[in-house]
């Protein structure tokens, strides 16, 4: 478990630098509360949907879910978080938003049928476009890396890269470098550039 | 779990002694509750497709399937390195259980995290 010593501008820096990751067991997107539980979990760099989480805890969903939104609810930084996925994902302010209640108040059947996919975002206008085509793992972050170079910080770049690692190799150098990934639709990228 | 381990593999077919020992070495890593990665490369990515591994059994060791089965089921990771898989002509729709492709940054990723590493 996270400590108490962790502040709510922590968590919400993890949660950011977890913006487009996958769970790490069935590799469906992770929406902001998702992660949130990830990381109320302990499982920071390896993040995971709550249905896998329950399913390696051998627990029904629902009792997972909601050993854990109780958890969140007494924490003063776990609620900020929770705020915080409400926003990301457009929702307005729920103690059961859909992700985690797909079907409304009645539970979920099954825990793995809980994942919904984030909500739709509003898609960023990039600043440039690049279609990397089939490039991938070190060519592909090589010349991104390098074109990222070439923008003003906050500038976003769109990128196509239909390697089958992209998915992957995307999300994971934006958490090592510190651009951000604002978009993941596979094959498609928005990727901000950092401040430096 | 407390800590991760990564197993890198670059050898299948080619060197069915060192592809099985790495799977050993794995789950003898996964079984002592380490994040397990097994990375595959080069030749070793073969082993990330249904049935290559089948018929590999080393004398004095489980086969190989059973090993990498087993590492799976434990909730080990094993990543198949994209330009290989690609540079072979192999197939997605045929991994096998637990194998996702990834590229270079997301090995970096597992490694930067602290992760110790023993290549086969």
């Amino acid at each position: 478990m996270v400590t108490d010593r962790r502040t709510s501008k922590d968590l919400i820096r993890d949660l950011t630098a977890l913006e487009g990751s996958r769970c790490t067991e069935c590799s469906r997107p992770l929406c902001g509360h998702h992660t949130l539980v990830s990381l109320v979990m302990g499982f920071k760099n390896a993040p995971r949907c709550a249905g896998c989480l329950a399913t390696a805890l051998d627990h029904p969903f629902e009792r997972f879910r909601d050993q854990v939104v109780e958890l969140v609810n007494h924490r003063d930084c776990y609620r900020s978080g929770w705020k915080w996925a409400d926003r990301q994902e457009g929702v307005d302010p729920s103690p059961r938003p859909p992700c985690l209640w797909p079907n409304g108040t009645a539970d979920a059947k099954k825990g793995k049928g809980a994942v919904a996919a984030p909500a739709k975002k509003h898609t960023p206008d990039p600043d440039a476009h690049w279609d990397a085509g089939d490039m991938g793992c070190g060519d592909l972050v090589l010349e991104l890396r390098l074109r990222l170079t070439r923008m003003n910080p906050g500038q976003v770049l769109k990128v196509t890269a239909r390697d089958p690692g992209a998915p992957e190799d995307l999300p994971a150098w934006c958490r090592l470098t510190g651009h951000a990934l604002v978009q993941s639709e596979p094959p498609v990228y928005w990727i901000r550039r950092k401040e430096s | 779990m407390a800590g991760k381990f990564c197993v890198t593999l670059s050898f299948a077919r080619d060197n069915t002694d060192k592809a099985t020992v790495a799977f050993v070495v794995a789950n003898a890593a996964v079984a002592s509750e380490k994040e397990t990665l097994v990375f595959l490369s080069i030749e070793g990515v073969r082993l990330c497709q249904k049935g290559f591994a089948d018929d590999i059994r080393e004398e004095g060791f489980a086969p190989l399937k059973e090993l990498m089965d087993n590492f799976v089921k434990a909730g080990g990771k094993i990543w198949v390195c994209s330009p290989c898989f690609k540079k072979r002509g192999l197939n997605e729709a045929n991994l096998v259980a637990g194998a996702t492709i990834v590229g270079g940054a997301k090995l970096v990723e597992f490694l930067s995290a602290g992760s110790p590493s023993v290549c086969y």
